[in-house]
């Protein structure tokens, strides 16, 4: 039943920009009629042109330039009901256009997989960009039935996960600190909560996230191997809503709605995990006290000044809290503040300007009082940042921008009570100033050739107040020198070129190839092999240089049966510089030398990835096989022997199914295989004071045995209320309980082994885990 | 550091997680010379064992490497040989200490010559024992807190403890206890021993070995590879201080002992 009367339609006319030539320009937003949330991607075509159209940017602003004349205007978006107007334009125009969901208009219960709209991987010049939202994934299932949209990220081809007990993701043979990871344009230093078992993003407080990995477009740059764009939702400016969910270990709330309705909106959207609050049933007092938790907050409004300007003002706010009684205490998060100023200059001219705030830290407290000490480090960002969207003409549209970030780092400080007998330790702090300007123009020739290419330039001052080191070869100091606020101790600068074209062979086939080079300027140092809190960021310095990433990639794309499935197999090859590995045993916590533990090598990565995915209909979901290596080498390790990086996994195969088997009830599966990490194991044994002590074979020399997992998940829409909507979730995360290795020791006392001999014993943290959610959201 | 967040993942997941042996295959090194040579400056004795590698899931012992030539050298250039005792062990006894000297060792076995050498540093007096009553908490039952006092002399120093409890050195791996003066340089300092708690009437000795940096680091090196590299960024093998491809190190060392029985 289509129920066409929900289509809403303004229509501003406006003279202010006139012009004489023959063209003019339709601009404006494309919003969700249902909640009055922006569409980023939403698209504009004029159908009776061939490729001619426009995308929303993330504030769902258009602008088209087109001749004079009778147009048939198509208003899309992925998931939604198309709009189609025939007019007659003689003038620039404004055009205000809510569209409403497929399921709302169809008045079916839920659509799954909102792909990107039908055949927009066809015809956009950049190289595929994974995206997703929340509500598409909705029903994936998941452990501890938390639907999250890092998780379901590492399901799509060329992302790979840090195992279990990771919320760290690796891109293309990337390390993991060579992902961009942006909330409202802030960066999020440290993506997990518990020790990577969830991530920082609440899905209801999420809009959408984009994830570029090859093809990076000019606007983003500091890390070399992705960018992971995630939005929050700006709330419902039409009506107050709720919505939130009671799980097994965590629960959530979020509350959204009018401030001034059609002119400002906010959300308040909070989560906390209550896995602790079972430990109050224990008979033992001291484990009772025992803390585990985590909590975050996610909070913004916005506020449409005029039909030019409009505010925004988010935050997230997160932390995880351990503790065991009053002895030991360790706890970390991340805090981001943006503030945005949207302006429209006229039809054509797009500006956000966006002052940001970003910080990460982490503590551990031992004892307390006189008897205690305590360890911080901390990284502080204050990010100033300026873009520009130029829709030139119907066949060119410009970006560019520039922005400048502050970065303090504080690699540590411990304070000591008196009858520890430590001396108080504050290792001094680094500054640096991290610059970068672009220019991009996104260029449609013909009707098959679309390019994309842009240029940034970025530049790492690295800077007072501070002192400068200089190491010889066995690390021994050779020069210090002091230097005063703000005074330079090594500048750095790069040209970064981008570019991405499509050449579309039909209506339902195309060809793709990018290239990016990006300059990395901070570098996260690990010495676990999971990602940690306790991971510290360091700048580049004198000693440290930037890492330097270079990518191509080359795709195909073909749509089966009206975009029905999409077929794709996407190449590439990857050239990394200066990557950062440590001499053996390093230190890397409370030590003011850290740069003298550190060696510098090269890395290089390559593969193939293939993807089926169908994405209409009650049967959808996903099939991709990615066949890829990721090897590093380093003059110190293993005489500069090339060897295969931790998440140097050969073979990676994930497949994601969901299906509408009712209106009541969706079931969905996902099932993982890959090739097991690689690992340093002994190669031999030895006695050694009184100790059989293992002989290190050569890095990464060996291998996990291989990983694979298959989940099942059912949700259960429970009858609707008035104004009242409410499923259940169930979720089996891995139902034939594999257990998968999480790390292998060699020990020759495992259990009841006498014989002496030495024997592999490998941890797995999960067996079988059912899990059961209760999701609501009333107005 | 880094087993605090280990020892939380464990904690985490003692109620879901599971180990149980696996059929892996690891690539096996060809065998490799391995030399433990020390002198005990206290004992005034000199000892070398010399064996090789053998491969991690071999259940033979390790090969023992008897008819070595090995002599000891002092800093005034004396030569003094050990004894061949059989079963790949040497010897040399009363042989008395130079402090603050260089000593350096040469190992003539299969046709190849291994040097290696060290310094004897002079031994930092530990001058008390000390206790303290704990109640019983998460991590232990109640029982008495023993520390350690010493005046750390200016300059770098490095310690190793051991302890000997009611007659039993303590020889687990966990047990073992390498400390630097980089958080007290040139403190009076108490350092309090967390691996157990004592009960009243036990017997507890510590020798407090003082070290040159070299075996310090060599030996913080093997305890930490010993302890296992599995999470570990950078496994390593420690820095061996042979003048040719060979395992293990030649320390030179004395130690100052106390012993103190528990009581109120």
């Amino acid at each position: 039943m289509k129920q066409n009367c929900l289509i809403v339609l303004t229509f501003f006319l406006t003279t202010v920009f006139h012009t004489f030539s023959q063209d003019i320009t339709i601009s404006g937003t494309i919003t969700d009629g249902k909640n009055g949330e922006d569409l980023f991607g939403a698209s504009v075509i004029a159908t009776d042109m061939t490729n001619t159209g426009a995308r929303t940017n993330v504030y769902g602003f258009y602008s088209l330039t087109i001749p004079v004349g009778r147009h048939q205007l198509a208003y899309r978006n992925s998931g939604f009901e198309d709009q189609i107007f025939d007019l007659v334009i003689t003038q620039d125009t404004v055009i205000n256009l809510e569209l409403f969901l497929l399921k709302e208009v169809q008045e079916i219960e839920e659509v799954n997989i909102t792909s990107k709209r039908s055949n927009s991987n066809i015809t956009s010049a950049q190289m595929e960009v994974t995206r997703l939202d929340p509500q598409s994934i909705k029903t994936i299932p998941i452990l501890f039935g938390e639907q999250d949209i890092m998780k379901t990220l590492q399901l799509t081809p060329g992302v790979k996960g840090g195992g279990e007990g990771s919320a760290g993701f690796y891109v293309r043979g990337g390390g993991a600190d060579q992902n961009l990871i942006l909330l409202d344009e802030s960066t999020v230093y440290n993506a997990s909560h518990l020790l990577g078992f969830f991530s920082v993003f609440n899905s209801d407080a999420i809009k959408d996230v984009a994830l570029y990995k090859s093809g990076i477009p000019a606007e983003y740059g500091g890390r070399a191997s992705s960018v992971m764009d995630v939005r929050m939702r700006d709330g419902n400016n039409k009506e107050i809503a709720a919505s939130g969910g009671i799980g097994l270990i965590s629960s959530r709330l979020t509350i959204e709605g009018p401030l001034v309705k059609d002119k400002s909106s906010f959300i308040i959207s909070g989560r906390r995990s209550y896995a602790d609050l079972f430990l109050v049933f224990s008979p033992d007092e001291d484990i009772r006290d025992t803390k585990l938790f985590f909590y975050d907050l996610n909070a913004k409004v916005n506020y449409k000044l005029s039909d030019k300007d409009r505010i925004y003002l988010s935050g997230y706010f997160g932390r995880d809290k351990f503790g065991l009684s009053d002895d030991f205490g360790f706890d970390w998060g991340n805090k981001t503040g943006t503030v945005r100023w949207n302006h429209l200059f006229n039809d054509k001219l797009f500006m956000n300007t966006s002052i940001i705030y970003s910080a990460f830290d982490y503590q551990f407290s031992i004892g307390q009082g006189e008897d205690g000490f305590g360890i911080r480090s901390s990284i502080r960002d204050f990010n100033v940042k300026q873009d520009y969207n130029y829709y030139l003409n119907t066949n060119n549209s410009l970006k560019f921008g520039v922005n400048a970030i502050h970065h303090t780092f504080e690699p540590g400080v411990l304070e000591s009570g008196d009858n520890v007998g430590f001396n108080q330790i504050d290792l001094e702090k680094r500054h640096a100033l991290e610059v970068g300007a672009y220019l991009q123009n996104e260029q449609k020739v013909g009707n098959r050739w679309a390019f994309m290419y842009g240029l940034r330039y970025s530049g790492f001052n690295y800077m007072g107040k501070g002192t400068a080191y200089e190491y010889a070869e066995d690390g021994a100091i050779t020069s210090e020198e002091s230097y005063d606020s703000f005074e330079s101790i090594k500048y750095y600068q790069g040209l970064e070129p981008r570019l991405s074209a499509s050449f579309i062979i039909n209506e339902s086939n195309s060809i793709k190839v990018g290239y990016n080079r990006i300059f990395q300027y901070i570098h996260q140092l690990s010495n676990t092999t999971t990602s940690s809190p306790t991971d510290v960021w360091v700048p580049t310095s004198n000693n440290v240089k930037p890492q330097i990433g270079d990518q191509i990639a080359v795709g195909y794309y073909k749509n089966f049966k009206k975009d029905e499935y999409q077929v794709s197999v996407e190449t590439y090859y990857k050239w990394l510089q200066n990557q950062i590995d440590y001499r053996p045993n390093a230190n890397l916590i409370l030590n003011g030398q850290i740069e003298r533990e550190l060696v510098y090598g090269e890395g290089r990565a390559y593969g193939i990835e293939f993807q089926i995915k169908k994405t209409k209909g009650d049967f959808t979901g996903w099939f991709n096989y990615t066949l890829s290596r990721a090897l590093r080498s380093f003059d110190e390790i293993d005489g500069g022997q090339e060897f295969s990086a931790r998440q140097d996994r050969i073979h990676d195969l994930n497949l994601v199914l969901t299906y509408n088997i009712s209106k009541k009830f969706v079931v969905s599966t996902s099932f993982v295989y890959y090739t097991g990490d690689a690992v340093t194991f002994p190669s031999a044994l030895y006695e050694m004071d009184g100790y059989e002590v293992p002989y290190v074979g050569s890095r990464n020399g060996n291998r996990l045995p291989d990983y694979h997992r298959l989940d099942l998940g059912l949700t259960w829409y429970l009858k609707d209320k008035k104004n009242y909507k409410h499923n259940l979730s169930f979720s089996i995360y891995n139902v034939y309980n594999r257990e998968n290795a999480f790390a292998v020791r060699f020990v020759d006392d495992f259990e009841d082994n006498t014989t002496g001999q030495t024997q592999a014993v490998q941890t797995a943290l999960f067996k079988i885990i059912p899990s059961i959610t209760y999701n609501f959201n009333f107005k | 550091m880094k087993n605090i967040f280990y020892i939380i993942i464990a904690l985490l997941f003692t109620a879901t997680s599971c180990q149980k042996v696996i059929d892996l295959k690891v690539n096996d090194a060809e065998p490799k010379m391995v030399i433990e040579a020390k002198y005990d400056a206290i004992k005034e004795i000199v000892t070398v064992q010399l064996s090789k590698t053998i491969n991690v899931f071999s259940n033979e012992g390790y090969p023992q490497i008897s008819g070595a030539n090995i002599e000891i050298i002092d800093a005034n250039g004396v030569v003094s040989t050990l004894n061949d005792d059989g079963n790949g062990a040497y010897s040399l006894t009363n042989y008395a200490p130079q402090y603050n000297s260089e000593y350096t060792i040469k190992i003539n076995v299969e046709g190849e010559v291994y040097e290696a050498s060290d310094y004897l540093v002079p031994v930092v007096p530990l001058d008390s024992l000390t206790t303290e009553f704990q109640p019983q908490s998460v991590f232990s039952d109640e029982g008495y807190l023993l520390s350690m006092n010493a005046t750390d002399p200016v300059g770098s120093n490095f310690y190793r403890a051991i302890r000997k409890v009611n007659g039993e050195y303590k020889r687990d791996l966990s047990d073992q206890f390498l400390f630097d003066d980089s958080f007290s340089e040139g403190n009076s300092q108490s350092v309090p021993l967390f691996f157990e708690f004592y009960q009243l009437e036990d017997t507890v000795q510590i020798e407090l070995i003082s070290y040159s940096e070299k075996s310090y680091v060599y030996f913080s090196e093997l305890v930490a590879i010993a302890q296992g590299s599995d999470g570990s960024a950078a496994p390593a093998n420690p820095v061996s201080t042979w003048s040719k491809e060979a395992l293990g190190s030649f320390t030179v060392f004395g130690y100052d002992t106390k012993t103190i029985i528990i009581s109120e």
